[in-house]
């Protein structure tokens, strides 16, 4: 069906972020110079040598079509896109990106994304009494996570304690990292104890509603080495996206237990990268963890270890930034907060630098392909990206 | 007459204030007892789709010809109820539906239009549902008197449990409680002279004409449901009129209170459990009265049905939950808390009429899978076949699959944390619905809930109505149970001179 894959077909030669956290005297337009400032910067290049940009925005409030980019950076004349696909909406830029490179349209494009949620309040993601149907229940989005809680708690036997590995584990890592927004790690008592958000999910369970920007410029993997010194630049292995229903309450057999977006996406980006056995194969993860049963439940579907089995892997620190499959050595969505647009993004920032072998953070040994994961919506769609290095 | 009542339904919301509660939170003096009080997403509209839904339990719903509505506490003073109502009902489009609003005696005037209109020949089942939710004005009396409920009955030209032999009505203006359209509150200007010149003069004067008419003496009703705002006003009209006080059935006020247009209703439900005699008396007050003479025709048939209805929580009312009265005051807005909203459009909302207050879902004619809401194509990933979707109804029970309890439901905060549930539906069909009544503690995978309409919210000024699980509420069930039910004592009010 695929006619032609994008693997080994783009690399990346500029990535840049800002810090995430509560920026409140930061707008959509600072971060977005600071963090498309900062890729150019990596890639040695000026804004007009951009061809064509996408930007990752959720939320209509930050922004709305291409001229919230092309009037953030102030580059006029060229073709500017937002793409908005719930928490994938960054990584579905950069895939978009990709494609026009990949096609030969452009010889040098920028992704990037941004979201400013600390306008918005607290409590939760915003516009949940503003989106979908008037009076059918849109449970927000801890609600929809816990309920896939609840199930596995049924079906596997997992315990809030398991949950609670997960923020431990991603807090102690993100201590580490200079552009997180929480660099504090945290006691398995603290987690179990804090205030509960959606039960059984407490407050360490969820990722915070941060702001931040995150960018790459992606150009041919024959143009690249003129950009990165030493050939030391990153290229694509794999673009994948599956979308299932808004509503997976509706689908009798939606099993809560297994999010079928991101088994999909695994699959079709296995394929195209050529990865056989990813807990041989994939290096370091990027797993979305919007939520602590997030992580566990991706894990699984993302075949680094068996059904039912994520809990005991955490344990045994299998996915520890030392472990045999490292996931969110960044600390993830966990300490990074989510803003949504960006956070795509800023996963592949994350694993161009840990390819490069300079990671802000903890620099994971010797990485040889890595992975980003999204997962957005109700469970709705999963954004997979494969980085290695070049042939 | 050729028209009867062929069955009965009740709804008692699930929390009675304790009259005491009141007392002790203003420093007053009490009176016993308890009254029902509606949820914060519950009015009269929300309650008459439990009594209806309850009436018709063994009826095919699209059998019925006519919903008449009465209350004086109808969510709108325009628009109408009666077809919100029809519609959760799942009654066909083709029918006549009616609200009968602002008098006290609504109820029993719905009830005799549905007679009359039975008896000419022109429908053959109208569903009469009486449902009230006044509003008393905090620090007042009317605060320990004023209860919620709603009650039904299907009005049939066959197969009746009680025919509705005559009738008569009166009216008569008189400021007695009253509530303009501005007000919050029902107001009453002299209430002693309300009972006196309003209540008792009519009720007596329509129960003596009504024997003259039809020829019935008095003396021999077995039993007869009189109007009361207070509990022993009934008794005082019984004396009047030569009915013997021992006829006189108890209008539950001191369990629900007063509950309004539906409590001659509830008084005439009650008394069914125990139906003795032939002969019963219904008699309804409000700037008038009207008094019905009913027959006994099947005794067995009154039996049978009391088994398998709602109503019957009459019974074990006493039993259910007894919650404070500050929640109370912030379910009727006296604490005045914003209201939630949420965006809405009343176009989409009449698109979707089919699935949201009807509850219809669709079921694959290829794979066979039925499916919430109403799809073009199948929504499961194995089949996504378009336009191969049968409109079908779906049942109001089920288990819950997976749920939260969510401690930040957007907006609406009266009862966190909320349960939201996922449910597979009895004979196919996964719904999510938030809980209401429930205790959140209790919920569990595998549990059993049933489908209860609510009020949702109020975005764009308009009530935005659709459904949530709650429990499944148990039935005080037949006989078996009626040690169960609690004793019911003579209410102390303060006493009222005879008149």
């Amino acid at each position: 069906m695929v006619r032609q894959g994008i693997r080994d077909r783009v690399a990346i030669i500029g990535a840049g972020y800002t810090k995430f956290g509560e920026l409140y005297n930061k707008g959509v337009e600072d971060l977005l110079v600071e963090s498309v400032g900062d890729a150019l910067k990596d890639a040695g290049i000026q804004k007009t040598d951009i061809q064509a940009g996408w930007v990752g925005i959720q939320y209509w409030f930050n922004g709305l079509s291409g001229g919230t980019l092309a009037d953030a950076i102030k580059l006029y004349g060229i073709p500017m896109t937002h793409v908005e696909n719930y928490c994938a909406s960054g990584m579905d830029a950069f895939r978009n990106a990709c494609y026009s490179v990949a096609a030969g349209v452009n010889e040098i494009a920028l992704a990037c994304g941004v979201e400013k949620l600390t306008d918005q309040g607290s409590r939760g993601l915003p516009g949940f009494t503003e989106l979908g149907h008037p009076v059918l229940p849109l449970p927000s989005a801890p609600a929809m996570f816990s309920m896939a809680a609840t199930r596995c708690f049924h079906e596997y036997g997992w315990t809030k304690e398991d949950l609670a590995r997960v923020a431990v584990k991603n807090h102690a890592n993100g201590a580490a990292h200079p552009k997180a927004h929480f660099r504090k790690a945290v006691t398995l008592d603290e987690v179990m104890r804090a205030p509960m958000i959606s039960d059984p999910l407490g407050r360490y369970d969820c990722c915070a509603m941060s702001d931040g920007s995150a960018a790459l410029i992606i150009t041919t993997p024959e143009l690249a080495p003129s950009y990165v010194k030493n050939g030391n630049f990153v290229v694509v292995k794999a673009n994948a996206v599956a979308t299932y229903t808004n509503t997976p309450w509706y689908t009798p057999s939606f099993p809560y237990t297994n999010f079928w977006s991101t088994t999909k996406a695994a699959e079709l980006a296995y394929k195209e990268a050529g990865v056989k056995d990813p807990r041989k194969e994939i290096s370091l993860a990027e797993v979305h963890d919007c939520f602590t049963i997030t992580e566990l439940v991706n894990c699984e579907d993302l075949g680094f270890c068996d059904r039912g089995k994520a809990p005991e892997e955490l344990k045994k620190g299998t996915f520890n930034w030392d472990g045999a499959i490292p996931v969110n050595a960044s600390g993830g969505l966990k300490c990074f907060g989510h803003p949504i647009g960006a956070t795509g993004c800023r996963m592949l920032v994350e694993l161009t630098k840990q390819l490069q072998g300079k990671a802000d953070g903890k620099q994971v040994k010797d990485p040889k392909l890595g992975l980003a994961h999204n997962l957005g919506g109700a469970f709705t769609v999963a954004a997979i990206t494969i980085l290695g290095k070049p042939k | 007459m050729k028209a009867g009542i062929r069955s009965y339904g009740a709804y008692i919301p699930k929390y009675l204030v304790k009259r005491e509660d009141i007392a002790k939170a203003w420093d007053f003096p009490s009176i016993p007892g308890t009254k029902a009080v509606a949820n914060y997403d519950e009015d009269s509209l929300t309650m008459a789709v439990e009594a209806g839904l309850d009436c018709l339990k063994g009826v095919d719903e699209k059998t019925v010809d006519g919903l008449f509505f009465a209350s004086t506490t109808s969510p709108y003073l325009e628009k109408s109820s009666s077809s919100i109502i029809a519609t959760a009902l799942d009654l066909r489009e083709d029918i006549v539906t009616m609200d009968f609003t602002n008098s006290l005696k609504a109820g029993t005037s719905a009830l005799i239009a549905a007679a009359d209109m039975v008896a000419a020949g022109k429908a053959k089942n109208i569903l009469v549902i009486a449902s009230d939710m006044r509003n008393p004005e905090p620090v007042s009396m009317y605060e320990y008197v004023f209860g919620d409920a709603a009650a039904a009955f299907l009005v049939s030209a066959d197969d009746y449990l009680l025919e509705i032999v005559d009738y008569v009505s009166r009216t008569e203006d008189l400021v007695g409680p009253w509530r303009r359209a501005k007000d919050d509150f029902v107001r009453q200007y002299s209430g002693k002279y309300d009972d006196l010149a309003g209540y008792a003069y009519n009720t007596v004067a329509a129960i003596k004409a009504l024997a003259a008419k039809t020829k019935i003496e008095l003396a021999k009703i077995s039993q007869a449901c009189i109007y009361g705002g207070d509990p022993r006003a009934p008794v005082g009209i019984a004396k009047q009129t030569g009915i013997s006080p021992k006829a006189v059935c108890d209008t539950l006020f001191q369990t629900l209170g007063d509950t309004g247009t539906a409590q001659v209703f509830m008084t005439l439900i009650a008394a069914l459990k125990r139906p003795k005699g032939e002969t019963i008396l219904l008699a309804g007050y409000g700037d008038g009265a009207d008094v019905i003479l009913l027959k006994v025709i099947d005794k067995q048939k009154i039996k049978d049905l009391k088994r398998t209805r709602r109503a019957y929580m009459i019974y074990s009312a006493m039993t259910e939950t007894v919650d404070v009265y500050t929640k109370y005051l912030v379910f009727r807005n006296s604490l005045k808390k914003e209201p939630f909203k949420r965006k809405t459009t009343p176009v989409g909302l009449h698109r979707d009429g089919n699935f949201v207050l009807r509850m219809h879902g669709v079921k694959c004619k290829k794979c066979g899978t039925v499916q919430y809401p109403i799809w073009r194509s199948c929504i499961e990933p194995k089949c996504m076949t378009t336009g191969q979707l049968d409109e079908v109804k779906l049942q109001k029970t089920g288990k819950i699959f997976t749920f939260t309890l969510d401690h930040l439901e957007g907006g609406d905060y009266y009862e966190t944390p909320i349960p939201r549930c996922v449910i597979d539906l009895e004979g196919g069909g996964r719904v999510l619905l938030n809980m209401t009544d429930g205790n959140p503690k209790d919920v569990v995978i595998g549990m059993d809930v049933e489908m209860t309409f609510r009020k949702i919210h109020e975005g764009e000024n308009f009530y935005n109505y659709y459904w949530k699980c709650r429990p499944i509420r148990e039935r005080a069930i037949g006989e078996e149970d009626e040690s169960a039910a609690p004793k019911r004592e003579e209410a102390p009010m303060p006493a009222q001179e005879e008149m």
